[in-house]
């Protein structure tokens, strides 16, 4: 018996930290993926498993469980929570059209002075407010946020959008999907782009807490890396909007 | 959030289209397909009944039977009777059932929906108990944000409040209301609300000639979605 076999099988989380699909309903997606992923690994077919969690403290719980080796993280989920949980990328994910890296973009209501002054007694509204680390080190090309601009965190950017769009004291950090379609919004002349940030990465499979043996470790990054090239494994990697993984290359420092 | 992580979360549809509408109408006995001559009401409940059959078998063949024969009895309403409220109505819980079906492709049918629930409020706002505004802020609460899809809660919200508006009395609308605020506005508010809308089920009698046992099922449903809506609450 190879010692991949006989390792205990492999748990791998999503973790969509304020996102609105529950675990259930994404089951099959990611139990797909894990079932070919596993079999391009050379894995029994119960070797490895897969659950999606939208909840941030949920996802941490999750982790935090012994049988949670393997994660799918968006990259200020990293930044935010990858010190303390031990996260090693084995893969970073190309995600059509931004590919392995997207820029942030800032967006402040028309005519409001510039950040980071600008930013003085706001709240910086963004579906990655969760991962504070994330958006100060991501933010850091505009100078160092006053010590009185607040982060919080939403899943709802349309509503903090319009809320900045009617002068409320908020500013939205957008991803690169969000930027692109904001010209497609009915107030959209209410707002400008302020800011956008160095390319960083999308999301990233990693290890958690050094739980996967080397030897499984090896076996499932180039599984990863060699995915899209099986019609099965470009199916399963279509159904999550996914175009492949790439090797690892992460900024210097996260947010540049 | 990333691209992925939006396209796993369009899963959360399942179920948007059955669970939002009222009990379907009498569709005619047996009809395997819709027959000429039926009327809106009727073709809705095909439409309706097919997407109750989804909710109950996994069979795959019998599951894209169900979705064809649902699609076709919409298609058949939109082109004979183009004016009425509830062909449109049909029509976008067939888009709702297609997404489900379609995940890949979710994000444009739930836009469709969305649209189409507009359509049938501008023409049959009563339809069903509020059903148009009622599904459209479930819809809008539940899909993918924007820029992906028409996820919504401040324009759920305003749905929500026109279905209660238009008929306070039929507790979907109470449920649905709480459930949205409980997102857009807060939990002391939804919670209020959800107390209304026990009180509505406990007052509920049935909306005309339903037999008692299924105006029970229906009661003991509601309430049961209650109090899902105050655990999600804490």
């Amino acid at each position: 018996m190879s010692s991949l076999v006989a390792a205990a099988a492999s748990l791998l989380v999503f973790c969509a930290p304020g996102y609105s699909g529950t675990s259930a309903d994404a089951q099959p997606l990611v139990g797909e993926f894990a079932t070919t992923l596993a079999a391009a690994a050379g894995l029994p077919a119960d070797g490895l498993t897969a659950v999606y969690d939208a909840n941030e403290q949920s996802d941490l719980q999750r982790l935090a469980a012994p049988d949670a080796d393997l994660a799918f993280v968006p990259y200020p989920f990293f930044v935010q929570h990858g010190a303390a949980l031990h996260l090693a990328p084995l893969a970073q994910a190309d995600v059509p059209p931004a590919g392995v890296r997207q820029h942030w973009t800032l967006v402040m209501k028309r005519g409001r002075p510039a950040p980071p002054a600008g930013l003085a007694g706001m709240t910086v509204i963004s579906t990655a407010g969760y991962a504070q680390d994330f958006v100060r080190d991501v933010l850091r090309g505009v100078g160092p946020l006053p010590a009185n601009t607040t982060i919080t965190a939403t899943g709802q950017v349309l509503s903090a959008l319009r809320r900045t769009a009617t002068g409320e004291p908020v500013a939205v950090l957008l991803d690169q999907e969000q930027a692109a379609a904001l010209g497609s919004l009915p107030f959209a002349a209410d707002l400008q782009s302020v800011a956008t940030t160095a390319a960083v990465p999308v999301a990233l499979v990693v290890s958690v807490g050094g739980r996967v043996p080397k030897a499984r470790a090896d076996a499932l990054q180039k599984a990863l890396l060699q995915l899209s090239g099986s019609a099965q494994g470009a199916a399963a990697l279509g159904r999550l909007r996914l175009k492949g993984f790439v090797a690892p290359h992460l900024p210097a420092t996260p947010g540049s | 959030m990333s691209r992925p992580l939006r396209a796993l979360a369009v899963l959360a549809l399942a179920a948007l289209a059955a669970c939002a509408a009222g009990p379907p109408a009498q569709p005619p006995a047996g009809a395997a397909t819709p027959a000429r001559g039926q009327s809106p009401a009727q073709l809705l409940a095909v439409v309706q009944r097919d997407a109750d059959g989804l909710d109950q078998t996994t069979d795959a063949a019998a599951r894209s039977r169900l979705l064809t024969e649902a699609a076709a009895a919409a298609r058949q309403c939109m082109a004979q009777f183009p004016d009425a409220g509830a062909c449109p109505y049909a029509q976008a819980q067939v888009q709702g059932l297609s997404a489900r079906a379609k995940p890949v492709e979710a994000p444009g049918l739930l836009k469709q929906m969305v649209a189409s629930l507009a359509r049938a409020e501008a023409r049959e706002p009563d339809l069903d108990h509020a059903g148009p505004a009622r599904l459209s802020a479930i819809v809008l609460l539940r899909a993918p944000p924007w820029p992906l899809g028409p996820g919504d809660v401040d324009t759920a919200l305003s749905a929500a409040q026109r279905a209660v508006k238009l008929d306070p009395a039929y507790p979907p609308n109470l449920i649905t209301l709480g459930a949205v605020q409980a997102k857009a506005v807060g939990a002391a508010t939804a919670r209020t609300t959800f107390g209304q809308a026990r009180q509505a089920v406990q007052a509920w009698n049935g909306a005309g000639s339903e037999p008692a046992a299924e105006v029970a099922a229906e009661r003991g449903k509601w309430l049961a979605q209650i109090e899902q809506g105050l655990h999600d609450l804490q």
